[in-house]
């Protein structure tokens, strides 16, 4: 079971949500349940003890603090594994990129919008949520995780194509994704050592072969899907081709 | 140039190329590797064997060489005189350490042999190849250490010479200090001219070198500061036109709230008649009554006021009233404790400025997306993260939007984006992720604090 929380003051509110919430799993049929639906932070803390995964709907303010949604969902980030934070608040408590840095919700629901609005945007969010729970559930680690000091960035698997380092400035890997380029600190070897799918074709480049295009055996040159290249050892080659005949 | 034998001059030139190569890699800062010493000392291999030949001539045509190669090579327009530029200073640099070491050395052997002849020199030759050779190493060590201490510095004044587009005339400067120097060494060359006499050039150039300097310096800091009086005035001018604007959101709220406590008023009454249509009717034209928000103006202010850098909080609300003219909007979200990057103020305020001018320019060319560069500065526990975002066609090539020369429309686009990969390389605790989601395009600067 998949559970599901909800964090909200008003008490006529609170009830509206609670009745769409249930709704929308029991129609759907979803294996998630509303665990708790509440106006005390106090509580909803309590129940996040054994708690290592959920979807979270959260009221920004409540009583007199108008950040106790967000602190609790900094306690959710770091408490829970698979957490999916959705904020249901009104619009000018809302630092937008600042949430999507520190707490990286799955999305906001603006009170300002009506109650028609937030009733689509709630069954959306659960449909979302059980997608990802779902997808989760099947290919479970399938990350690459990044960071530079305590700022964290993951991405999907499948959109990694190449991680590579540059001699002039060792200690810093430029990545390479599908609709995303970054740089960060740290070391090739490490990372090969953790995540096993990638491949080093070379000294200074990592590559996920899943995003392989083709491969100029002659030239050792691989490319990509999104055209980018690079160039395999000569070592690495004969590795290459043997992996390749495999598959 | 000097009479002592071929030889001598090889290694003794062989030297100062090299350092000078050293040293502008050092000032262009490219880093040192050991392929690089190998790639330079070839080359000076080959400048001090041409230069047997042309004698000093050789330096004005590695000038022009490296002048062609900004004009036609990769550059961009930045940097196109960066290379001369540093050359021409590393070699003035090296001819006046050269001439200092051969007559200090000189002066030593007059010292000790308590006679002054030029014979003497030339007798020594060997000693004095290597004593050139240690002055140059040690000149140059100095130099670098120099360098790499206010690096800082160095990179404000660069920042500083390219924000005032006074590029060419220091390379005028330059030039003719340049000119001088190689004319009176390749005409004495030609001319035989009496070290003694070619001393009193050398010594009457120095001094007029570090009085144009010392002109150079004031001029700079003249321009800066008027420079800063008219950033200063214009500033003055859109804070003018921003209290105007708040005043207007004022009023209009006053208004607001008159109308609500009108609006409170018949509702009450409603309520008492107990008319349960009349009442949904009203709630409906209620919520049709909302005040704009939209434009919230008095948010910048106070979101900038967190930033403790007064360049950085300038260079926000210059954008947000360029924005503004362009019929856009710039948010500004801060965190509740105050922002400092004092470390790399000037890099940032360059990085910064573009990106914003980039989003704002990529937005007036696509009206069809929303008008709205969002801008938030993240305090996290070890780093300070500054987010820039903006709506962006998902199909954008980011491989390409940050190489030289890519451009959407107009070539000042492509050139700026090439620089902020380059400005971001040179911060060693600064790093950048750009990432394209849900048709937004957002570019994340991660500063690691530095401890």
């Amino acid at each position: 079971m998949f559970p599901v929380y909800l964090l909200e003051d008003d008490l006529i509110q609170q009830k509206l949500y609670r009745q769409i919430i249930e709704n929308t799993i029991m129609i759907n049929e979803y294996a998630m349940k509303l665990q708790i639906a509440t106006d005390n932070v106090g509580e909803f803390e309590q129940q996040l003890s054994h708690v290592n995964q959920g979807l979270f709907f959260l009221d920004m303010e409540i009583a007199d603090d108008a950040k106790a949604g967000l602190k609790l969902a900094a306690k959710i980030r770091e408490k829970v594994d698979f957490a999916q934070i959705v904020f249901i608040t009104t619009h000018d408590e809302l630092s937008f990129l600042t949430l999507q840095s520190r707490i990286a919700p799955l999305d906001y629901i603006l009170k300002d919008y009506g109650p028609q609005e937030i009733q689509k945007h709630l069954i959306d969010d659960i449909n979302l949520a059980n997608q990802n729970y779902e997808q989760e559930l099947y290919h479970h680690a399938c990350l690459f995780r990044y960071n530079v000091s305590d700022r964290y960035f993951s991405l999907s698997m499948n959109e990694l194509i190449m991680l590579a380092t540059d001699k002039n400035q060792p200690g810093i890997i430029t990545l390479t994704a599908a609709n995303r380029k970054a740089t960060f600190p740290g070391n090739l070897n490490m990372i090969e050592a953790e995540y096993k799918n990638l491949f080093r074709c070379d000294k200074s480049y990592l590559v996920n072969l899943d995003q392989m295009k083709k491969f100029d055996a002659r030239a050792r040159i691989l490319t990509f899907n999104d055209d980018s290249e690079c160039k395999v050892s000569y070592r690495k080659a004969i590795d290459l081709k043997r992996i390749l005949k495999n598959t | 140039m000097l009479y002592v034998d071929t030889l001598y001059v090889l290694v003794a030139t062989f030297i100062q190329t090299l350092m000078m190569f050293v040293l502008m890699r050092y000032l262009l800062q490219d880093g040192y590797h050991w392929r690089n010493a190998i790639v330079d000392s070839f080359f000076a291999l080959m400048v001090a064997v041409i230069s047997l030949m042309i004698f000093d001539t050789i330096w004005i045509l590695i000038l022009i060489v490296l002048v062609l190669i900004g004009r036609f090579g990769k550059q961009n327009i930045n940097n196109r005189y960066e290379k001369a530029i540093t050359f021409m200073a590393v070699c003035i640099l090296q001819m006046i350490i050269l001439f200092s070491t051969t007559y200090i050395f000189r002066l030593i052997l007059f010292l000790f042999k308590r006679e002054f002849n030029l014979n003497l020199a030339i007798s020594s030759g060997h000693l004095l190849v290597i004593a050139i050779s240690v002055s140059e190493l040690l000149i140059t060590m100095i130099t670098v250490y120099l360098i790499k201490k206010y690096n800082e510095k160095l990179q404000i004044l660069k920042g500083i010479i390219n924000d005032f587009e006074i590029k060419n005339q220091i390379f005028i400067m330059i030039l003719g200090m340049f000119i001088a120097l190689v004319t009176v060494l390749v005409i004495s060359e030609l001319q035989r001219v009496l070290s003694s006499i070619l001393g009193v050039l050398i010594v009457v150039f120095v001094l007029v070198t570090s009085l144009i300097l010392y002109q150079m310096i004031i001029f700079i800091k003249s321009y800066s500061i008027r420079q800063e009086a008219i950033n200063i005035r214009r500033q003055n001018v859109q804070l003018n036109e921003y209290m105007t604007n708040i005043e207007q959101q004022y009023t209009e709220f006053r208004k607001f709230k008159h109308d609500y406590n009108n609006l409170l008023l018949s509702l009450k009454t409603i309520i008492e008649s107990n008319d349960s249509e009349q009442l949904k009717s009203y709630y409906n034209e209620l919520s049709q009554q909302t005040l704009s928000t939209e434009h919230n103006d008095s948010q910048i202010l106070i979101a900038v006021d967190k930033i403790i850098n007064e360049p950085i909080r300038g260079l926000l609300i210059q954008k947000f009233f360029t924005a503004r003219k362009m019929k856009m909007e710039l948010s500004v979200e801060t965190p509740d404790i105050k922002i400092d990057i004092s470390n790399h103020v000037v890099s940032m305020v360059r990085i910064l400025g573009i990106l914003i001018d980039n989003a704002i320019e990529y937005l007036s060319e696509n009206l069809e997306y929303e008008q709205l560069v969002k801008c938030a500065f993240i305090d996290h526990q070890n780093s300070i993260e500054i987010v820039i975002e903006n709506s962006a066609n998902e199909l954008i090539d980011l491989d390409q939007i940050f190489e030289q020369g890519y451009t959407t429309k107009g070539e000042e686009h492509g050139l700026g984006l090439a620089n902020v990969s380059d400005l971001v390389h040179k911060i060693s605790n600064l790093f950048m992720s750009t990432q394209l989601k849900n048709n937004k395009i957002q570019i994340s600067l991660i500063l690691e604090k530095e401890k």
